[in-house]
């Protein structure tokens, strides 16, 4: 069975002022969904100044990262909880040397303790730093349709592939690998887009989307809440929240692709396909993980 | 990095997992990021795919910043001659 949980992402144009208030909204919130680990294995990495970097990772109580935090006046963290299969893992990394954009990540482990739905969490940390959005989706779905080469691994995981998937050959970085076929995602409904490094936009059921989003839209704000496609929007003074679908996608063709082709064409003026080399959207479920195939 | 005997099969995945993060979350170039690569050498016969499975499946839910760039390469190599 493949990892298909809710995961989520928010973005911010800057490192938030106070690593230790998104550290604590995340364990508030962990808390309240009864989903919070009792210890984090803490990498020395992510967050750190570059004299403690270290491979090894600290071992401790929940309620003791946030001191680690502030002793250590960490620009982010990275904590995983739990072993293969039953994994949490939070990040908030900035770009580094690519800019001061940062951004709070999660992986979560197919039978991990942990929500299903990010939104309270999303809407509490924009409220709070200025932001660039925040996206929650279905794991398996946005690993699929953005999976970067064609190879044994791809098969096993995603099923066939189609076979206009358009592809290139990539040389070997080093010589000792092969040469790799990378696939082009970029028709794909379920793309993500990078809209500056290490920040991405992907088109989800439900979006948050921050002041600092828009410069990279090719729509203004009023002409994305005047769509008339839209299940719900809301207007807030830190953020403007659009939702499209019931549940997280799953599907690239059908209603769902099509929902998905018109937040491409609204926010970039992008266009989509499926199946690859089809020009339009497909009525019935082709391609992909048994596991998104319509029961 | 991480030259260590675990026989623990989880125990030895989450090793490798963490060596994938210590990798994507290392300072990036300013001109873009660079290339990743993880290259294991395993004992000659013995079976790879499940461990290759599960990095790579680690590797794609870091995102598309990582993934895109992520190689993985698992040779064979005997330590006796």
């Amino acid at each position: 069975m493949s990892n298909n949980r809710i995961c989520f992402t928010v973005s911010f144009p800057d490192v938030p002022k106070s690593i230790v208030n998104v550290w604590d909204a995340l364990m508030g919130y962990l808390r309240d969904q009864e989903c919070l680990p009792q210890r984090f294995d803490v990498q020395q990495i992510c967050g750190h100044p570059e004299h403690l970097h270290s491979e090894e990772y600290i071992k401790l109580k929940t309620e003791d990262v946030r001191n680690l935090i502030i002793e250590r006046s960490l620009d982010g963290f990275c904590v995983t909880a739990g072993r293969h299969d039953t994994g949490v893992n939070y990040r908030l990394a900035n770009a580094k040397e690519s800019g001061n954009q940062a951004h709070l990540w999660s992986m979560i482990d197919q039978n991990a303790k942990a929500p299903d739905h990010w939104g309270r969490l999303i809407e509490e940390l924009i409220n709070a730093n200025p932001a660039i959005g925040g996206w929650q989706w279905g794991s398996l779905y946005r690993r699929w349709q953005n999976a970067p080469f064609l190879d044994r691994f791809y098969e096993r995981t995603y099923g066939q592939a189609p076979p206009a998937i358009p592809c290139c050959i990539e040389k070997s970085i080093d010589g000792i690998s092969p040469d790799r076929v990378r696939i082009k995602t970029s028709l794909n409904p379920g793309r993500s887009r990078e809209l500056i490094p290490t920040i991405y936009f992907l088109p989800t059921a439900e979006m948050w989307l921050g002041p600092h989003f828009w410069q990279y839209a090719k729509c203004t704000k009023e002409e994305a809440l005047a769509a008339d496609f839209w299940l719900e929007t809301r207007e807030t003074a830190h953020f403007s929240y659009f939702r499209c679908w019931p549940t997280a996608f799953t599907r690239p063709d059908g209603e769902q692709g099509r929902m998905q082709r018109r937040l491409w064409k609204l926010f970039f003026h992008e266009d989509c396909e499926w199946p690859p080399g089809s020009g339009s959207i497909c009525d019935e479920p082709m391609y992909g993980p048994p596991e998104l195939m319509p029961s | 990095m991480f030259p260590r005997a675990l026989k623990n099969r989880d125990d030895a995945f989450w090793m490798l997992e963490k060596a994938v993060d210590a990798l994507a979350l290392r300072p990036g170039s300013p001109s873009g990021p660079p290339s990743l690569k993880l290259h294991i050498l395993k004992k000659p016969g013995s079976g790879s795919d499940q461990l290759e499975n599960s990095l790579l499946n680690y590797v794609s839910g870091l995102g598309e910043q990582v993934s895109s760039r992520f190689t993985l390469e698992i040779q064979p190599f005997d330590l006796v001659p």
